[in-house]
């Protein structure tokens, strides 16, 4: 660790902890809260917002004339001010940087907050949640609770958040944020002891203004300091979370290349319509509800009349009961599993035994309870 | 020090080809250094995650009908630039301009999109 980071690190944390102690103190009427108090945020915190140049085009990269998004990322792994260590950390996210087949899933913290996706702040008194559109979610808690204790934490791609509303500043450290480059490769591969605070707040309708610093003395030659431009979102006031619901993903390698798929191969099987039934009147179902033994098994058919519909379970083998459709008033079919059922009268039209197919065809047969 | 530099410089501008579509994939399998323009007929418009395809029907100067998978961003930001799930339908004629698949597949990544007047396909919003 240099002398350098050690002292402005010390010099950092010398100017945070009094602002928290006295933000702790000062807010609510001078008792010890961090709590928002709703009355004295001030600004307009609602709506969606977006790191400064991070709108993309239509194809979802930088807006044409606009800076790159790499660039425009200033929490992405090229920014920081790398030790040695630091440097010798950043081989995945080039390695996966220069792999065509490098998918993301997310942003993580800290570079959700400097990402090409809108998030938006949920403000309640004890907790500030910051969700962004890809489901990156960040849980501040603002009750004056304290991070969770070394042994009880795990590090994650978000961190252990907890703030302290002073008016309408929010100063939010974050502890426990882990690397995760199959997540997001891009975001710094600083140590598990990183230490974040930022203080942000509107200083103008429409513009949130974050000072952000970094501390990790295992990869920083000295903190890192962030000065973050938060604008509303000036073509989108509606969180749409669909970042990870990837069924049109055509992205396939072929001869060691990334390509795009054929179209045909990203489809979604056609999916038979639904198979129509017949309607029976509640007598003509009651007429076949009872329980059932299969022959030469233990197991047990058991069939049941919930309003208009019969439902059968297949004990032990599906312990679950299933809606049934009517073919006639004998023969039912399960439209969710496939099983079939023809159930067999005696003389005196008394249902006895059934007969029919499991899911794969197999037959089936078995004799009514007595 | 100046090695350190060097190396950073180095690595934003390779990376500058390798950063995902806002999430996704990485851009590495188009040919940014080149454009390819078509006018075509919309088969399909796919307006899904993580990334939507305008599949194109063009004639090739063979006279042959080949398909092209044109693709885009997720619904979201093509939603932020004013595009719809209906904003094309299938018999649309238009023109695109794009980046191509490096594997000379009919593919390519989207650049600019017009109806054929020469409306632009964007910002309509």
């Amino acid at each position: 660790v240099s002398d350098r980071f050690a002292a402005t690190g010390m010099a950092i944390f010398a100017l945070a902890a009094p602002a928290l102690a006295w933000a702790q103190a000062s807010n609510s009427q001078g008792t010890p809260s961090c709590a928002a108090d709703m009355a004295r945020i001030g600004g307009d915190w609602g709506g969606l917002w977006i790191a400064e140049n991070m709108e993309v085009d239509m194809n979802g990269r930088e807006m044409p004339g606009g800076v790159p998004l790499l660039h425009g990322m200033k929490f992405s792994a090229l920014s920081a001010p790398w030790s040695d260590e630091g440097w010798s950390r950043i081989g995945d996210t080039v390695r996966m940087g220069l792999s065509e087949a490098t998918n993301i899933g997310g942003w993580s913290y800290p570079l959700m907050m400097s990402s090409p996706a809108p998030f938006k702040f949920i403000i309640s008194p004890g907790e500030t949640a910051i969700i962004s559109q890809y489901r990156d979610i960040r849980y501040v808690y603002t009750d004056g609770r304290g991070h969770e204790p070394d042994d009880e934490r795990w590090a994650t791609p978000w961190g252990d958040s907890t703030g302290c509303w002073d008016g309408g500043t929010l100063t939010i450290e974050t502890v426990g944020v882990r690397y995760v480059p199959a997540y997001t490769f891009l975001s710094p591969p600083l140590s598990e002891n990183a230490h974040f605070v930022e203080r942000m707040r509107v200083v103008a309708p429409g513009r949130i203004e974050s000072e952000v610093t970094v501390m990790d003395a295992e990869t920083l030659t000295q903190p890192w300091q962030v000065h973050m431009v938060y604008l509303r979102h000036p073509a989108n006031d509606r969180l749409v979370h669909d970042g990870e619901t990837y069924e049109n993903d055509r992205l396939v390698f072929e001869g060691g290349s990334a390509t795009i798929s054929d179209p045909a191969d990203a489809v979604p099987a056609a999916r038979s319509p639904a198979r129509p039934s017949v309607e029976l009147s509640a007598a003509q179902l009651d007429r076949v509800v009872g329980s059932y033994t299969f022959d030469g098994t233990p197991a047990k058919l058991t069939i049941e009349r919930r309003g208009d519909r019969l439902f059968s379970r297949i004990d032990p083998f599906r312990p679950l009961f299933l809606p049934m459709q009517a073919d006639d008033d004998l023969s039912f079919f399960s439209p969710t599993d496939g099983v079939s059922i023809r159930f067999i009268a005696d003389g005196a039209g008394r249902i006895r035994r059934f007969e029919g197919k499991s899911p794969d065809n197999t037959p089936i047969a078995g004799a009514r309870d007595e | 020090m100046r090695k350190k530099a060097l190396l950073n410089i180095s690595v934003v501008a390779t990376m500058a080809l390798a950063c995902p579509a806002a999430a996704h994939h990485s851009g590495a399998m188009f040919d940014k250094g080149k454009t390819v323009s078509l006018t075509g007929t919309v088969r399909e418009f796919q307006f899904r995650n993580p990334h939507c395809y305008i599949q194109l029907v063009i004639r090739n100067e063979r006279g042959v009908d080949e398909e092209w998978s044109v693709e885009m961003g997720a619904p979201m930001h093509l939603r932020d630039r004013g595009w719809k799930k209906n904003t094309l339908q299938a018999g649309d004629r238009i023109n695109v301009t794009l980046s191509p698949l490096r594997d000379g597949s009919h593919g390519g990544e989207l650049r600019i999109a017009t109806a054929i007047d020469g409306r632009p396909l964007r910002g309509l919003k």
